[in-house]
Order: structure tokens, then sequence, then C-alpha cells
């Protein structure tokens, strides 16, 4: 607590006018410094200030974009005070409700609530929140933190995918992917003669009665996949809030939305300075877990080498599609996914563009060279038949990438494996 | 209140341009401290009220026991303003409490310099043991004072 200066100049004015009374005989001095004295014995001898306080947030789980209300609760357990309550300490949470200062009778309790807008997904701490409280004549200032801390945690906003990259090789296990292969299933593949345990209704009457001979339809089974959503996090291009990692996270939220909607078995990978890898597995709740893990998501600078031994194998199965969300800037990412090609992964590669960030203008000269050298980057990729396909967000949609690594991939065929 | 103090004091002295005079340069400090947010104009302001009513009048009087009383209104009065100035939204209930305290301790000041009024009317000589005994106790005071302002800092 701290004291008002008011006090020691009262403090003062009235030592002087007592010393003053009795040094030159005068009582009017003392007369005229006796309520300043009786006011510093009313400041001294009343109840100390004490505050207590929790913070409450209206849910814990929202949606980037909204709005959620936090709620400090002062609880009083000293004198009466006027209480200044300004905003959580929070970052990138701006609210639009000011500070405010209140009456705070000893003993109760008061509600101030905030109303913050969350602006970016991730994991957000409120709290805890400044207080400054004045007990009733201003003598005395507190000023204290109230209520901890409370995590956030704001989801992406997902966009809904129309199409989606389909793999090359599907898992023996029943799903919504046309595969490749003959079995059976809905979709027409193609006819044969019958053998011994095809079913009746298998056959095809039509072109049995043509042939002379019983032919029964092949079709092609639906079957799930396993796809790998391997996100580099080594280095990131950001401006204010918006950056590369920004949509690397959007893009594997949707990929992993769509994709566990089909009954695909999804895996993740954040490859980085730090590894972190979340083992596939289908459902709804794979998808909580996966946004979850994309939460915890950050680009943490590290100068040690990581290779793509340091990810299990389990995590990689040899049939599974792995699509890659890369800024291309770093060699360690670039060398992880030029590696998963060589070992034989059916890889698809999607640049979250950092040039969409950049507004230097097309003439200067270093952007240029930079833009050639990651041309080159590209070649590269798609000599060895991974398609590269840019992301420019936000000009761009993510359907319109999809479509251009599903056209790219047309006629790509699964390279045997090393 | 500071142009109210500088008139009553005028009005029993002996020299009242003088004290006229004097209480426009309180009232002109104390303004120009308030518009200017400085607290360190107001003591001075007061110093100079206090010294308009004590030096021109010869003894002491029964005003002087509503003049003290005034002077802490009028500087409670200012350093609030002060406080008050950038201060964030406030609700209006707030003010209620430490005008009431304000007006509770200047009211209870005027018995209490009564009391100290009346005490000076006794006759007690003037020695050096009356004299020591005083500076005693006003040491006395400040130091209970300060004692019980350093032990609710530290809470």
């Amino acid at each position: 607590m701290t004291l008002s200066p008011r006090l020691r100049v009262y403090t003062a004015l009235a030592a002087t006018a007592l010393i003053g009374a009795l040094a030159f005989g005068r009582p009017d001095l003392a007369v005229l410094a006796t309520p300043f004295v009786v006011l510093l014995g009313a400041a001294f001898t009343g109840a100390p200030l004490a505050l207590d306080g929790r913070v409450e947030l209206e849910r814990e789980r929202v949606l980037e974009g909204e709005s959620v209300r936090a709620t400090l609760t002062v609880h009083n357990r000293g004198a009466a005070a006027r209480v200044g309550v300004g905003p959580p300490q929070t970052e990138r949470l701006p609210t639009r409700t000011s500070s405010l200062e209140c009456w705070v009778p000893a003993g109760e309790h008061r509600g101030v609530a905030f109303e913050l807008t969350v602006e970016r997904w991730g994991l957000h701490v409120v709290g805890p929140v400044a207080v400054r409280a004045h007990d009733r004549l201003g003598a005395f200032t507190l000023e204290r933190t109230l209520g901890g801390t409370q995590e956030l945690r704001a989801y992406p906003r997902v966009d809904r995918l129309q199409r989606l990259v389909a793999p090359l090789r599907n898992r023996p296990v029943l799903g919504s992917q046309v595969s490749r292969e003959r079995g059976e299933g809905i979709e027409f593949a193609d006819l044969r003669p019958l053998v011994p345990g095809d079913r009746v209704r298998s056959i095809n009457w039509r072109a049995s009665a043509r042939r002379g001979v019983p032919y029964v339809n092949v079709h092609h089974p639906e079957h799930s996949a396993d796809v790998v959503l391997f996100l580099d996090t080594f280095a990131e291009a950001e401006r204010a809030e918006a950056g590369t990692l920004d949509a690397a996270v959007h893009a594997a939220a949707a990929l992993a939305s769509r994709y566990l909607t089909r009954r695909d078995r999804v895996a993740l990978v954040s490859f980085g300075g730090v590894v972190s890898w979340l083992a596939g597995s289908p459902g709804t709740r794979q998808l909580y877990r996966i946004v979850d893990a994309l939460l915890e998501s950050h680009v943490k600078p590290s100068f040690r080498w990581t290779d793509i031994t340091h990810v299990p194998g389990h995590l990689l199965p040899a049939r599974a599609l792995v699509l890659g969300l890369s800024p291309l800037l770093d060699e360690r990412g670039l060398g992880a996914l030029l590696d998963l090609r060589a070992r034989g992964y059916d890889l698809a590669v999607i640049e979250i563009s950092p040039l969409a960030l950049d507004d230097a203008g097309s003439h200067e000269l270093p952007l240029r060279l930079w833009r050639l050298q990651r041309e080159a980057l590209r070649a590269r990729f798609e000599r060895l038949g991974v398609p590269v396909a840019r992301w420019d967000r936000p000009h761009t949609d993510l359907d319109l990438v999809i479509e251009e690594v599903i056209a790219s991939r047309r006629h790509a065929r699964a390279v045997p494996r090393v | 209140m500071a142009a109210g103090l500088g008139a009553a004091a005028a009005l029993d002295a002996d020299g009242r341009a003088a004290v006229l005079a004097g209480a426009g340069a309180a009232i002109l400090l104390l303004g120009l401290g308030l518009s200017m947010r400085r607290p360190a104009a107001i003591p001075s302001a007061l110093l100079v009220l206090g010294a308009l009513h004590v030096i021109p009048h010869g003894g002491l009087s029964i005003g002087t026991v509503i003049y003290g009383s005034g002077l802490l209104l009028t500087g409670e009065l200012a350093y609030w303003s002060i406080d008050e100035h950038g201060r964030r939204p406030v609700e209006p209930e707030v003010f209620v409490p430490r005008l009431l305290a304000i007006l509770v301790v200047v009211g209870a000041g005027i018995p209490a310099s009564l009391a100290v009024y009346l005490a000076a009317g006794v006759d007690v000589s003037r020695s050096t043991a009356s004299t020591a005994a005083g500076a005693t106790a006003i040491v006395a005071c400040v130091a209970l004072l300060a004692a019980m302002a350093r032990r609710r800092v530290r809470v």
C-alpha cells in the first residue's frame, strides 16, 4: 500500500503550525492545525485495504472471431474502497470495454465484465487483472493483480472444402474413398467371366446374354485412406497477425475435418524446432485432438539439424498420402519433404506462399531473384513427381489450390518404395 | 473556498487591502495549481491563507475554529479535483463516500479545534518545563502518526 502524498503535506503543515504555536506563543496556530491532525488520525486508524478476486470466462472454447466475456469478481475483505479495474492482461485479445472505477463496500463482492474479441486462433491466457483501490478518504492506495490466469482455447474457423486430394493407395478397410482396386463396391470397374464363388447378383445378364457366357460386374471398393498432414514449423513469414503458420494451421484444420468426415485416418506431424506428432486415427475425436494439437503450433527457432528419421516410423504408414504444408523457407523442412519422396511416399505439397505478405513491389531486384529461386525449388519438386501448389492466402481459396494438386496428380503413379 | 477564507480573513484585519491582496495571490496560486495539475501549489496556497488569518490578528478568536476546518476543506477539495483528472470511467456512486468522509472529518475538526481553543484559554504561566512538555507532545504526536502510517503502508 502507498500513502497519499497529501498526508505528508498535512503532517508537515500541522507540525509547522504546532511548533510555531509553541515557539511564538500563538495558540491560534495550534487551533488551525487541529483539523489536519484530526484528518490524519482518521486516515491512519481506519481498517486497511484488502482485496481478493477471481477471473471467470464465459466459456473456455471459442471460435476465431467470436467474443467471450471475462468477469472479474472482486471480494473486499478490508475497508470500503473505491476500486479501479483494468482489462484482463492478455495478448492478442483486444477488448472494447474500457477500465472502470466502482465503489465496493466492506465485505461485499462486485463483478466487472469485459468483452474480449478473439482475433486469432491459439491458446490464450487471460488474466490476471490489475486493480487499484483507494480508501474512503483517498489516503491509501493499494495496487495489485487479482484473479490468476484462465486458459482460453480459440479454434480456427475451418473452410469447408469441396474436393480432396485422393491418395494413390488405400487401406484395406471400409471407407468412403473409391479405391483403384477391384472388389465389392458401388462404383463400376469392369466385367469379367464368372468364376466359382461369385455371387449370383453380380452377374451382368445383358453382357452374359450377348457373349453367351456368364459375366459378372466388378466394382471399385470404397476404402479408407491414411493421410498425414505434415506441418513445417521451422520458419514462418508473418506480418502483424497474419503469417504462413497461421495459413498452414487453417489449411491443416480444414483438411483434417474433411478427411475425417470421409472416415479416413488422419495423422499430424509438426516438424520444426520442436517435433511433435499425433498418431493417425479416424473419427470426430481425432479432429478435436488434431485441432488441440494445432493450437499449440508455433515456430521455435532452432539450429539443430532435424530430419525425417526423428519421426517414428508408425506415424508414416507405407500407403499414406502425405500432404506437406510448408512455406518452403527452411532447408531442413525441404530436406524432410524430399526425403519422404525418396522413400517412396505419396507426397503432395501445398506451398504457403510468403510472397503474399510482401509489399516491396515486383520491380525490386532482390524480390525478383527470390521469386526465381522459389520457382527453381518448385521445379525441383515437380521433377521428382511431387505436385506443388502455391497458396496466396487470402487472395486465393484453398479449394482452388486443392484442385491444382488434383490436376497435377491426374497421371501420377505410385513410386516403388526404396 | 479560498475566496471565502480570504474574505473572512480580511473582515477583521487591520490592513484590509494587504490581506485582500494576499488572498488574491493565494487564490491565483491555487487556481494555477489546479489548472496545471500541480499538487505542489496547494500547500503553498494553504500556508498563505493560514498566514493571512494569523498575522494580521492580534490573538486567538472564535473564528479561528471555523477557519482551520475551512483550510482543511479547501485543501481536500483541491487535492481531490487533481486526483480525478484523467481518471478512467467512473460510476456515479463513487463520489459520495469520499465527499461524506471529507465533510465528516471537517465537521469533527470543529469540536476538536474548539477544545484546543478552550484549552488555550486556560491561564498557564510560560516556563521551560511547560515549553518542553509542549515540544515533547508535538514530537510524540508526529511520531505516533508516522508509526501508524508506516504500519499501514507495510500491510
